[in-house]
């Protein structure tokens, strides 16, 4: 067998003395015959420097290149979400960039940043936030003063957290389209349960809740200087640094931060087999259970930084993937996690595998041996010996650069590691005996309570997973639209005025008899879209049947389409072919039916018991009375009439399309007799607040003759 | 092991520099041995560490039609070991390989009869290679070739097959530069590719993995096919699954064989290193490997496209857009163009793409792209991204397309110029950071654009750039007929029998 290659890097000092060095060994192969010089490598060391505000830095200058880097951390973290408003801190890490500051718009912070090629970017983790500077060296002064002014004056502007909103709502959406992300979600809220911040996720209605007012509070709360590391590196004098960072941070005072409690949970593993059905042609597995919270004092780490490389992160020379991927074919990714840097709570232990489906059962029994085998025999000397030089030989990789070396200290400064970790590192991992190994093995893997999670096809599994426990099967559902906006509670009082104001509108509008009798209204006209690429012009004819029947022909610049709905089902006509009509749309459609005026008055007239009056307000200088009714689809309606000429002005309602609540608005106006009937020829409708159609009707009819393909779905 | 697929966005944009382009220059080391091996050195003190890298100029586009994948296998099959490194006695194991070869190739044929398969035979044969596999086992040492280096403490061990090459990295103390020499000059001397058929099975997870359980993977390998009709830029790199099936030892020796000259190599060791020491050391280990007349280039060129092409791919997962435009690969001027049109495109919150698309609310994310999925022949401008619903691809597909027309018709004004010349200066001093960067760019560029002062070069041509240009170049390939377009969509749910049908009882 091989003979190891004994060869280290020792810190021998303080001062950080990294010293490599070897023996030669006596075997024949070329590469074992070789001795390894000595190297002598003292990184540099990063100066504490404390500001008088109280935030600490920890400096490096490197002259090497002209550029400038500061990574900041803030004691904060997704771990401080409120409960009901999980996302908030990730939605604040991001507008606090986004969103601008109190005197630098969105737009001119950017172009700011970019046209000196720099970048501040806001992050948080788990347990702490990040916010990092780099510029090049002639732009210190600049760069610094913006980095201040987002640190200390952050403005959430509303729209950016409207879209950053909208953005999460979307990623939620798109969250099980990938299986290792679908499984992994499913394997924290198992182990933590939902109600817990390392086991929670977003969901629609919590981050729909989130206010500026939360982003504010959020910053007002954790974003101290007291509460802020900063690792500086780069071209700079150091003197020259702190008097500018004393100028840029003036006035910002500490401040005491009472931090929420966070839950810690008993890590007592419990065994259950979750299965995930997803229609792939490989399973993912995530086995495992709690990880390890690390104390001050964690002297189980080192043995389970050894035992955790054997067992799989490794890489190729880590059991699992010997044995999963290069003896057996079983998969390209396998490994293990093992984190020791949570101090909340123990975070998630887990081997991961991605497995052909026709072999899943006999990846997991084969991943739990693995686990088994560590704790049952001690590792053999020479693959303890390599695991542990190999970590010993790689420490120099965390010393690569400057930047890597300061933000190195600054992290273990907050995670609360022991002051000469590093420098007693490699010293401690030589130590690490086959007996340490299997100790920690014994004490923290249970391979007897395995929390397993499986996102796969079951029906082409080899076997059952019954073999590892009681199957729970997990049911996804793809994310439900937030339920309607309901009815407020009404008076008595509130009804009876309801009435009167539908009852005017409908006799301006020419009389319920006479409304009765429109049966159809065919409208032509010309519509202008504010589409993505600027304002678009097209022609469109609309029929409408009563009660339930719509067609939409339109004419744009790139071709034909029509929409059409019979009441039950739809179907649309595109360049590119039929296509049938989501149900969501078609639930749209009976809602825009519904809303007709002439229909919409005689259906509130007839079934009046449902509306409400809702006060008055002074719309586009006339004033109006409102009238709440509720429509097909649950949500209301708000429709505002003109205590002047009785004709309905505008409508406001809320549309759910995908999961998303959308407030749009129909304004209308230039109403004609049409047979009798007023008939509104000027329609403008807006989404958000923002001008999305504008249509001109150039001819109405009431009752035409009518064909019934219209609604037929062309073969 | 793990290949970086669909082209290492080698950004471009990541290096040059006005003021560190002189002192690039000034501090690449070349060497040329006399076998042809290409040596790319630059001497880096802050840290005892060295990035050595090297690169094949021998990709998925010099396979035959019934290698198809072998470059990606060869480059797993690189990883277990040598005549001396993997094997307890390679004699022995030689003989039990034949047999597994032998056995292995005929149920591969066998096994090509698809229904006309004789089981039988297919089940015997299985059983044949297992006893013949268990008897390889006595003399294999599963992961030997890995182990050294991770005992060496090796970091970024790993490899990584394109289009276009292949290459090899790896990042270790400084004080192991001759063991690594010694390693790579072994597994191009003598590698054994044994524990083929198992290893096949792990790439075939792999492209489960990559493709056909990753929604952007498989309408990445639908929208490539259907862009490339004549070159083989088109075929996916990792190969179809049935090809996958067909690969065998010869198949991969051969390759091997044929591809991995030193005249067809470069190699770059950056980082603390001694350059005449260094060349010495290189020259001991590597010298000796002879030059050998090396294949044709790919001769197939892909014809004008002549109309829109567009391909839908069903999946269950959101919808995603992927837009191409073939163009010329470089030096050719307007693909340095089309680099800085990406940059006014998508690079950073002042892009267009950023402003008026994503922050409109119209995607969650929109990226463009110069130069997929390779850079040796002629290739695509790529665009690609995701709605946000109730947004549609229609919807993105539109915005996207009203950003190209803008650059037809609008001169970019010259706020936009600087700040993008600026960015492409302060990257390239960025890029000089790393080894392992550094050690990727300088093999690249040497490998694919023939001499690694590409990147120079690259700065001075950005620099030329003007708005007429970039007008011009827009008319040019931005055009309907030009294109491919590929989309995600969600796969369509059963509906329940008895609902949406009209009028039945």
């Amino acid at each position: 067998m091989k003979k190891r290659a004994f060869t280290g890097i020792v810190f021998a000092t303080l001062v950080a003395c990294l010293i490599v060095w070897g023996i030669p060994s006596t075997f024949a192969r070329p590469h074992e015959e070789l001795t390894f010089e000595p190297i002598e490598f003292k990184p540099p060391v990063p100066e504490k420097r404390i500001l008088s505000n109280g935030m600490t830095l920890y400096l490096i200058e490197d002259h090497e290149l002209p550029l400038f880097n500061i990574s900041g951390l803030i004691k904060t973290g997704d771990i401080y979400d409120p409960a009901d408003k999980v996302g908030l801190s990730s939605i604040f890490a991001s507008v606090m960039r986004t969103g601008g500051t109190v005197s630098r718009e969105p737009d001119a912070l950017n172009e700011e940043l970019e046209s000196m090629a720099a970048s501040v970017e806001v992050g948080m983790s788990r347990e702490y936030g990040t916010i990092n500077l780099s510029t090049l060296a002639e732009d210190i002064e600049t760069g610094l003063e913006i980095f201040a002014d987002v640190l200390r004056n952050p403005a959430f502007r509303e729209d950016k957290l409207e879209l950053r909103k909208q953005q999460s709502i979307e990623r939620i959406r798109r969250r099980n389209d990938n299986p290792i992300q679908l499984a992994w979600r499913n394997f924290s809220a198992l182990l933590y349960g939902t109600d817990h911040p390392f086991g929670w996720y977003t969901e629609i209605e919590g981050i729909e809740s989130i206010t500026v007012d939360d982003l504010k509070a959020f910053h007002a709360k954790y974003y101290h200087p007291n509460n802020l590391m900063l690792a500086i590196t780069g071209d700079f004098d150091t003197e020259t640094l702190i008097a500018q960072l004393e100028k840029v941070f003036e006035g910002w005072e500490s401040a005491d931060i009472a931090f929420p409690d966070i839950p810690t949970v008993d890590p007592i593993p419990e065994a259950s087999v979750n299965y995930i059905f997803k229609d792939l042609p490989q399973s993912v597995m995530l086995i495992g259970h709690f990880g390890i919270k690390r104390t001050p004092d964690f002297p189980d780490f080192f043995a389970l930084r050894v035992m955790n490389d054997i067992l799989g992160e490794g890489g190729f020379a880590s059991r699992l993937m010997k044995e999963v991927r290069e003896k057996h074919g079983l998969a390209y990714m396998v490994g293990s996690i093992m984190p020791t840097s949570y101090y909340t709570n123990p975070g998630e232990w887990f081997a991961y595998s991605q497995t052909r489906t026709e072999k899943t059962a006999e990846a997991i029994s084969l991943i739990i041996d693995v686990v088994k085998g560590l704790r049952d025999t001690p590792v053999p000397e020479d693959e303890l010996q390599r695991t542990k030089d190999s970590l010993i030989n790689s420490f120099v990789f965390g010393f690569e650069s400057s930047s890597q070396i300061a933000f190195q200290q600054m992290m273990l400064a907050y995670r609360g590691y022991a002051p000469d970790f590093l420098e007693t590192y490699t010293d401690n991992i030589a130590k690490v005996t086959a007996a340490d190994v299997q100790a920690v093995a014994q004490k923290y893997l249970h391979p007897d309570a395995l929390t397993i999670v499986t996102v796969g096809n079951k029906a082409n599994f080899d076997r059952s997973l019954d073999e590892f426990g009681e199957v729970n099967e997990i049911e996804i559902k793809q994310p439900a639209p937030p339920p309607a906006e309901p009815m407020p509670e009404a008076s008595e009082g509130d009804m009876a005025k309801a009435k009167e104001v539908v009852a005017a509108a409908v006799d301006a509008y020419g009389g319920l008899e006479k409304l009765q009798t429109v049966k159809n209204i065919v409208a032509e006209g010309r519509a202008t879209a504010n589409s993505p690429m600027g304002p678009m012009n097209l022609d469109i004819k609309e029929y409408l049947i009563y009660p339930d029947k719509l067609r939409q022909d339109l004419k744009m610049p790139q071709g034909e389409m029509s929409y059409a709905f019979n009441g039950t089902s739809g179907f649309a006509l595109t360049p590119m072919g039929t296509q049938p009509l989501p149900p969501e749309m078609t639930a749209f459609m009976k809602d825009d039916i519904f809303r007709q005026p002439v229909w919409l008055l005689a259906s509130l007239m007839k079934d009046d018991d449902a509306i409400q009056y809702a006060g008055t307000e002074e719309v586009m200088g006339t004033s109006v009375a409102i009238v709440l009714a509720p429509q097909p689809s649950g949500e209301v309606l708000k429709i505002f009439i003109s205590e002047e000429t009785h004709y309905i002005v505008k409508m406001s309602f809320r549309e759910t399309e995908q999961g998303v609540a959308v407030n749009k608005e129909v304004i209308l106006d230039d109403y004609r007799d049409v047979d009798g009937v007023k008939v509104p020829h000027h329609i403008q409708q807006n989404v958000e607040g923002e001008l999305f159609t504008e249509t001109r009707l150039n001819s109405v009819m009431l009752n035409a003759e009518l064909d019934d393909s219209l609604f037929q779905e062309p073969k | 092991m793990k290949q970086i697929r669909y082209l290492l966005v080698l950004c471009l944009i990541a290096l040059h520099g006005i003021a560190s382009a002189q002192d690039l220059s000034d501090r690449v080391v070349e060497h040329i041995f006399p076998n042809g091996l290409k040596l790319l050195m630059i001497k880096r003190d802050t840290s005892p560490t060295i990035a050595p890298y090297i690169l094949f100029k021998a990709g998925s586009v010099d396979e035959s039609d019934d290698t198809r994948g072998i470059a990606h296998m060869l480059e797993h099959m690189l990883f277990k070991g040598t005549e001396t490194i993997g094997t307890k006695d390679y004699e022995k194991e030689k003989v039990v390989l034949a047999e597994i070869d032998r056995i292995g190739d005929a149920l591969d044929m066998e096994r090509a009869k698809g229904s006309r398969a004789d089981t039988d035979k297919i089940a015997e044969l299985e059983e044949a290679l297992k006893t013949q596999q268990e008897l390889a086992k006595e003399w294999i040492v599963t992961g030997e070739y890995s182990e050294i280096y991770t005992q060496h403490g090796s970091t970024g061990f790993n490899a990584g097959t394109s289009v276009d090459y292949t290459i090899y990295t790896v990042e270790l103390p400084s004080n192991k530069l001759e063991l690594w020499a010694i390693l790579e000059s072994d597994r191009i001397k003598n590698a054994v590719l044994r524990e083929f058929y198992v290893e096949r099975e792990a790439v075939k997870e792999e492209r489960r993995m990559r493709v056909d359980t990753r929604p952007g993977g498989k309408l990445y390998e639908q929208f490539m096919a259907a862009a490339f009709t004549a070159h083989p830029y088109g075929i996916p790199i990792i190969g179809w699954p049935s090809d996958i099936a067909m690969l065998n030892r010869r198949k991969a020796e051969e390759f091997f064989r044929v591809h991995y000259a030193p005249n067809n190599s470069v190699m770059a060791i950056i980082g603390n290193i001694d350059i005449d020491e260094t060349i010495a050391l290189i020259e001991k280990h590597f010298g000796d490997i002879p030059s050998q007349p090396l294949p044709p280039e790919v001769t197939t060129e892909e014809l004008p496209q002549e109309g829109e092409r567009r391909v839908d791919v069903e999946f269950d997962a959101e919808p995603q857009l992927m837009i191409g435009y073939h163009k010329p690969t470089l030096p050719h001027f307007d693909d340095y163009v089309l680099d800085f049109i990406s940059a006014i495109l998508s690079d950073g919150r002042t892009s267009r793409f950023y402003k008026n698309i994503v922050e409109k609310g119209i995607a969650i994310s929109v990226d463009s792209l110069n130069g997929y999925p390779g850079a040796r022949y002629n290739n695509l401008f790529v665009l690609d991204g995701a709605p946000r619903s109730p947004h549609t691809t229609a919807d993105l597909e539109a915005a996207i397309y009203a950003e190209l027309e803008r650059l037809k018709t609008e001169p970019v004004a010259e706020k936009e110029f600087k700040r993008i010349l600026k960015q492409v200066d302060a990257s390239f001093i960025r890029g000089l950071s790393s080894n392992a960067g550094m050690a990727r760019q300088l093999t690249f560029y040497e490998g694919i654009a023939g001499d690694w002062r590409y990147i120079l070069q690259w700065r001075e041509n950005i620099y030329k750039v003007t708005p007429e240009d970039i007008m011009r170049v827009a008319k040019t390939y931005f055009t309907k007929s030009n294109r491919t377009v590929g989309t995600l969509v969600k796969k369509a749910a059963v509906a329940p029998a008895g609902e949406g049908t009209e009028g039945s009882e």
